[in-house]
């Protein structure tokens, strides 16, 4: 599987330096927009989970590569397992640019005053920091999650016919669970209110909570994953190139 | 002598086409030329041989190893002595020739980047250059380059020659020479170039609408049958004297003549010295083959 991963990560390299350059740029202004940068990991971790994707996947079909990747000495099994391997990796790239932003916008809030009362807002406190971990977490999931639906679509129909159903993923990876489980009644609705969810908050908005919630968020996002490639093995077993 | 590639029956159906049991080997030492009209299902057979189609019946080996495991951990190994090349550089556009070397030294651990460097300034590719800025001639020159930089055993070949010039289709046949000379190796070679495979090839398999119409020593074509260029009164007695055996006659109408099969082109022109009769060319073979009647 090594091997595989070493042939998509080489291939993808051009791609993820583009990225890298992009995130800075959607970090600085999502933390200028938002008046912090607290959401810039998570944020930049769930976009390149979901580009990682439509990106990998993509290069399959350029000239056949997906087809000539095949008579090299690989597995189909190393193929998909490498392909969620860079997906992952992308995501944490995501994270650690995300943060590198952080970082930098920090010190410069810290050497240099920024107008309209930035500086303090890009301090790097204890709270921020928790709240960078939270997040990043969330949206990890969610970006798994997306991951998890779109990637095995590549994998059974190719980039092509794959791209013309990615739309429909946010719809029924998001959208569809929450309104059947809200219009069923699955959902105990008083419990989203403003006051449940800041109570659910204050209860992981601790160092010991925050690593028993992230933990579950990462063992959420590992099986999502997980089951993913298995479905993945599976349609691309049967897949003819 | 012992097969590296072996087909048997090979069967696949799709919606308007299908491959109707094809057979086929390829034994040590061998170059077999793979011809057949666009569309004959050569491309179809190397898929199936590579492991990369399902088939609906019959059973492919590479090297001992069975092609529809080929794709599975138990046979992927095998493909280090497997050199490949398709009728595109299957290459994503954006990568350098370098990049390219990269990604072949991390997929087979017998990568030879030494001789993919010195095969890639022998064949002028610029390390530097992107895979969409090459031509097409040069992007096949990257593909031979990468398919024989991992010392294969064995080079399965589709339409490897296309869109090289003449100089370069000489450098590369020297290059396939060179490589099947070594003992143990083989090439299984898919072309539309039909006089490439008159210089490399031992046999010549050819294929129509999905089946093997002939499985002949390429000697056999182009040294022992002729073609007789003959007048509508010469076939009448050609046909008559029994010198090609009844029902063996192939002939292919033109305006200005008919030529005909001749097994044997020889003893044809001892028996018929004033009809011409010329060296068989794998072209004319093939025409008179898919194309010819039999009389």
């Amino acid at each position: 599987m090594l091997r595989a991963y070493l042939v998509d990560m080489t291939v993808l390299r051009d791609y993820s330096r583009a990225l890298l350059g992009l995130g800075f740029f959607v970090a600085v202004c999502v933390s200028l927009g938002m008046r912090t940068t607290v959401m810039a990991p998570g944020l930049l971790t769930m976009m390149y989970l979901l580009l990682g994707v439509s990106g990998t996947n993509s290069f399959d079909d350029d000239n056949g590569w997906g087809r000539l990747r095949l008579t090299m000495p690989l597995s189909r099994r190393d193929v998909v397992l490498a392909r969620y391997g860079a997906i992952v990796t992308l995501g944490l790239g995501g994270l650690v640019a995300g943060l590198a932003t952080a970082l930098v916008l920090a010190a410069v809030a810290h050497v240099v005053p920024l107008p309209g009362g930035l500086s303090p807002a890009f301090a790097l406190s204890g709270d921020a920091l928790l709240g960078m971990a939270l997040s990043a977490g969330a949206l990890f999931a969610v970006g798994s999650l997306c991951a998890a639906v779109e990637t095995p679509l590549f994998f059974r129909f190719g980039n092509t016919r794959a791209t013309q159903y990615l739309p429909l993923v946010p719809l029924v990876a998001l959208l569809c669970p929450i309104i059947v489980l809200g219009g069923s009644g699955m959902i105990d609705e008083s419990t989203l209110t403003v006051e449940g969810i800041a109570g659910a908050l204050s209860s992981v908005w601790s160092p010991a909570g925050a690593v028993a919630c992230l933990a579950g968020l990462l063992a959420l996002s590992a099986a999502l994953l997980g089951l993913s490639a298995a479905l993945s093995l599976r349609l691309y077993a049967t897949r003819e190139l | 002598m012992s097969a590296l590639i072996e087909a048997r029956g090979l069967t696949k159906h799709y919606d308007g086409f299908s491959l109707e049991g094809v057979s086929l080997t390829v034994n040590e030492g061998e170059v077999v030329g793979f011809i057949g009209q666009n569309g004959a299902g050569k491309s179809t057979t190397i898929k199936a041989l590579l492991g990369l189609i399902k088939l609906d019946g019959g059973g492919a080996q590479v090297l001992g190893t069975p092609s529809d495991e080929l794709s599975h951990p138990s046979g992927a190994a095998v493909k280090e002595r497997v050199g490949v090349v398709f009728d595109t550089v299957s290459l994503p556009g954006h990568l350098r020739v370098s990049d390219v070397g990269r990604i072949y030294r991390s997929a087979y651990a017998s990568w030879d980047a030494h001789a993919f460097d010195r095969l890639a300034r022998e064949l002028g590719l610029d390390p530097k250059k992107a895979v969409k800025d090459l031509s097409r001639g040069m992007g096949m020159k990257l593909s031979l380059a990468c398919a024989l930089a991992h010392d294969p055993q064995v080079l399965i070949l589709d339409e490897a020659t296309a869109g090289l010039d003449p100089m370069a289709r000489d450098e590369a046949l020297d290059r396939l020479r060179e490589f099947v000379a070594r003992p143990g190796r083989a090439i299984l070679m898919s072309s539309h170039i039909t006089s490439d495979l008159e210089r490399i090839a031992d046999r010549i398999v050819c294929i129509d609408a999905g089946r093997i119409v002939f499985d002949l020593p390429k000697d056999v074509i182009t040294d022992e049958t002729g073609i007789a260029r003959c007048r509508v009164a010469d076939f009448e007695r050609v046909a008559a004297s029994g010198v090609v055996p009844e029902r063996e006659l192939r002939y292919l109408r033109h305006d200005y003549g008919i030529d005909v099969l001749v097994p044997d082109r020889f003893a044809f022109a001892e028996n018929f010295p004033d009809i011409p009769c010329d060296r068989m060319t794998i072209d004319d073979y093939m025409a008179l083959t898919l194309k010819g009647g039999v009389r």
